[in-house]
């Protein structure tokens, strides 16, 4: 697979800081520096690289870029996802001893 | 790697397989792949064949060549994840199975396709439902009642 951009690794941590949507931070991944759409999987590993998740942690990212549904699918995505970022803020804001 | 007989436009390419890794695409389907990994025993994957139009590479068939893989490298395998979300075709099955209570959970995850697949194809028959922990609230668990989960995670071990 593609090595990861940090640039876009960091775009992620700044984006969930800020609070901001998995949605939103899903759609910034996949279209970021105006290049190619990313694929599903790569979507995820910038995820899991970002936030030290597992794949059953960002595997809602995967059912939702496949099927879809609109605003109460990204509430859903929010909920399913967001818990499991929040749970490693420590890592991702680099305040853990890891 | 050769397409499945009769599939009609599964052109398939390994991207990634190591002992604990499997990555398949279809180069003439976007939405049409498996990624799957093992950690500690545990096989998680996610495989998709979308729009569900006959085309492309078949999941089962996709699973097969990812079950293939990790039996070729020794792969110890304990259990087999099933993890559900959003407008998933195994969720929704499951929610349509336990709706009304007229199924268990259990029961009716052997009834979606991961089951199928776990069930049938490799042998892996037991069914346990994963509910969320007092000790890891932020785990990846069942969310939700009978007919009506957000979230359904099952593991399928011989």
């Amino acid at each position: 697979m593609n090595q990861l951009d940090p640039q876009r690794i960091q775009s992620l941590k700044t984006m969930a800081a800020e609070g901001r949507s998995i949605a939103e931070m899903v759609n910034s991944a996949r279209s970021a520096n105006g290049s190619s759409v990313l694929h599903a999987v790569e979507v995820l590993s910038y995820f899991r690289e970002a936030f030290g998740l597992t794949l059953a942690q960002v595997k809602p990212i995967a059912d939702w870029l496949a099927y879809g549904g609109g605003e109460a699918a990204e509430s859903a995505l929010h909920d399913l996802v967001w818990p499991g970022i929040e749970w490693r803020r420590e890592y991702w804001t680099g305040t853990a001893a890891e | 790697m050769g397409a499945p007989e009769s599939s009609v436009d599964c052109d398939p390419e390994v991207k990634a397989a190591t002992k604990t890794v499997f990555y398949l695409v279809n180069n003439k389907k976007p939405n049409n792949y498996i990624y799957g990994e093992v950690t500690t025993g545990y096989l998680d994957f996610i495989v998709y064949n979308l729009p569900a139009d006959k085309t492309g590479c078949p999941g089962r068939w996709l699973f097969q060549q990812m079950w293939a893989h990790f039996m070729l490298e020794l792969t110890a395998i304990t259990a087999i994840v099933g993890n559900w979300s959003g407008a998933s075709t195994n969720l929704i099955k499951v929610n349509n199975l336990t709706s009304n209570n007229a199924m268990t959970l259990e029961n009716a995850a052997t009834q979606t396709n991961t089951g199928q697949y776990a069930t049938t194809d490799v042998g892996y028959t037991h069914v346990t439902v994963i509910y969320p922990s007092p000790n890891t609230p932020f785990s990846v668990a069942t969310r939700g009642t009978q007919g009506k989960y957000t979230q359904v995670v099952v593991h399928f071990t011989r």
